[in-house]
């Protein structure tokens, strides 16, 4: 296999424009992303196309632009990254179990991000799942992720799934979104220059208006009933601070629920290539620190799109162009004026786009109420079944960091390496112990990062 | 054009191009495993890879991600007794 220049680890709309940008100024990339097709979240491709719905015509375009370039990139899809180490050595497994150690001169971070679900009784029945869970299945093979579905959590991106959802033929229930009408009613439309992104978000309501899918506003999932599935759902309006009012409980029956909050970033990588993290919840919880030009605290790694703080596909799109053209002037492929004169229109456009981000980022602020669904017997780690009760007996017990809490509770020391329960867990702790969420810190990444198997460790990674 | 596999050693069939999880629920199946500790069902849950609530034994493999692993021509897919833990993030 070729050597690459740069190494960029995601497919989404970051990593397929940064490797534009790069391979366009004459570097050779390789892209790694573990789907089956360049595309990442947003520009999904289907993997069943007689059943899905037809793929974003955006995503079909950096598809294409990244195919124009096939000399310069390489698309490895399907391979997992698992590991950076010292000096830029990325750890790269196939399908077929083939371990590999990459090691190029530049590394784009762009790993994107994942939902954000808070724990609350019944929220391990099979059935309940996040919007982008069930969006996987649409998007990619037309499968329906129910027949009666309801959605809840707050953000643009419910209103996206349950359109999906509706032009798939499923039966949505409703959309329970946490903050209040007025605060929605208070963006102030005019103020932004991105009409077309405000018109989307418009053109969804109408759509759900038409199919009579009723749009809750001020109302919270605090629990999932079901024996071995999910048969129905409670449900409450909030206060300001989303606490619910446990005498407004409705019920509603259904065998789906779709449950998100917002996006994570994936910074696990970064976290073990040694980049300094700092902790901004306004963008997801922990990212990586970056300078104006996208690099990270190490030489020679930038990182870009939703995995280096959650801004959706346009500002994703923009920070790959830039990281790219950053990579390349790193390594000497572009002179200082032509870095700033690509730099410049870049910047003005991520200007443009902020307000409107700032404004939905406010609305959507998590609010402590969120925090008070759990109860003693709910599982707050899905991976190792640690209950609240279990947890906070250890965080009583003075387990306050990720570390000591894994080892003495268990919590977060599954599969999923604490990704999943943190985000929140970190808050029930830092709510529990009275301490700052800065001072919990995040959860410790070490590799491997996925479930590898021994199998593919085994054989001794070979430097190429 | 349909693929066959086995699920818990019966022959299923699913559409070209899914998922083991999309051919699951494709199945009307909506659980995927039960869990080691209580043995609770679970299912699809993130369905990008990160939450690992949707690992099966696959092929002989342990611990695979089933909404990341699309059906192949004669795979055998068991739902069995799943614990999350594998190699990962020994302390
Ligand atoms: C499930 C889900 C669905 C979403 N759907 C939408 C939507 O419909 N509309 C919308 O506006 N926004 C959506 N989003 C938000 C989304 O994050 C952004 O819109 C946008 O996709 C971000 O682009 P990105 O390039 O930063 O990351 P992504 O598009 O997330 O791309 C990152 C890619 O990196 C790959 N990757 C990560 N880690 C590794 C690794 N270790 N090894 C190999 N590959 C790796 C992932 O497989 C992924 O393909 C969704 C988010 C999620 C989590
Ligand atoms: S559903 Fe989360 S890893 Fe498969």
């Amino acid at each position: 296999m070729s050597h690459s220049a740069i190494v960029i680890i995601g497919g989404g709309p970051a990593g397929m424009s940064a490797a534009v940008a790069a391979a366009t100024q004459g570097l050779s990339c390789t892209i790694i992303d573990e789907g089956f097709a360049l595309g990442g979240q947003i520009y999904r491709k289907p993997t069943n196309p007689e059943r899905a719905p037809a793929p974003h015509p955006r995503g079909e375009q950096l598809r294409a632009e990244v195919a124009k370039l096939a000399q310069q990139i390489q698309v490895r899809n399907g391979d997992n990254v698992w590991g950076i180490f010292d000096e830029l050595r990325v750890a790269v497994t196939s399908p077929d179990q083939h371990t590999e150690l990459l090691q190029p001169q530049a590394v784009i971070l762009a790993p994107g991000a994942h939902e954000l679900v808070p724990p609350f009784p019944g929220w391990t029945l099979p059935g309940v799942m996040t919007p982008g869970a069930a969006q996987t299945l649409i998007k990619t093979m037309g499968v329906a992720p129910g027949k009666r579905v309801l959605l809840a959590g707050t953000g643009p991106f419910l209103l996206a799934v349950a359109c999906q959802l509706v032009d798939t033929g499923v039966h949505v229930v409703a959309v329970l979104e946490a903050s209040s009408r007025p605060a929605w009613l208070s963006l102030p439309l005019h103020g932004f220059r991105t009409p077309k992104i405000l018109a989307e978000g418009l053109a969804y309501l109408n759509k759900l208006d038409r199919a009579h899918v009723p749009v809750r506003y001020g109302r919270i999932v605090v629990a999932a009933q079901g024996e071995t599935e999910l048969n129905a759902v409670e449900h409450a309006p909030v206060d300001a601070e989303w606490f619910p009012d446990n005498n407004r409980i409705e019920t509603e029956q259904v065998d789906t629920l779709l449950v998100g909050y917002g996006f994570v970033p994936r910074v696990q990588l970064a976290q073990m290539a040694g980049c300094n993290l700092e902790l901004r919840p306004d963008v997801g919880g922990w990212i990586p620190v970056r300078d104006r030009n996208l690099a990270t605290s190490v030489a020679g790694i930038f990182a870009a799109g939703d995995g280096a703080g959650v801004a959706g596909s346009l500002v994703a799109a923009l920070e790959g162009q830039l990281a790219g053209m950053a990579a390349a002037r790193f390594l000497g492929a572009i002179d200082e004026a032509t870095f700033t004169a690509a730099r410049d229109p870049i910047e003005q456009e991520l200007v443009r786009l902020k307000p409107l981000r700032r404004a939905l980022d406010k609305i959507s602020a998590l609010q402590p109420g969120l925090m008070s669904l759990v109860r003693d017997d709910t599982i707050v780690c899905r991976c190792e079944e640690v209950t609240w009760r279990e947890a906070r007996a250890a965080v009583d017990a003075g387990s306050t960091t990720y570390r000591s809490l894994k080892m003495t509770s268990r919590a977060g020391m599954g599969a999923c390496q604490g990704r999943f329960c943190w985000p929140f867990l970190s808050r029930l702790v830092a709510a529990e112990a009275k301490c700052s969420l800065a001072d919990i810190g995040p959860p410790s990444a070490r590799p491997p990062l996925g479930p590898i198997t021994l199998g593919a460790l085994a054989p001794q990674a070979q430097d190429k | 054009m349909e693929i066959e596999f086995t699920l818990d050693g019966q022959t299923v069939r699913c559409p070209q191009g899914f998922t083991v999880t999309g051919a699951l629920f494709h199945l009307g199946h909506r659980s995927v495993r039960v869990t080691a500790r209580t043995a609770a069902p679970r299912s699809l849950f993130c369905g990008i890879g990160v939450c690992c609530d949707c690992l099966m034994q696959i092929d002989g493999r342990e611990s695979v991600r089933a909404c990341t692993t699309l059906v192949q021509p004669g795979m055998r897919v068991v739902s069995g007794q799943g614990a999350a833990a594998v190699v990962a993030n020994q302390a």
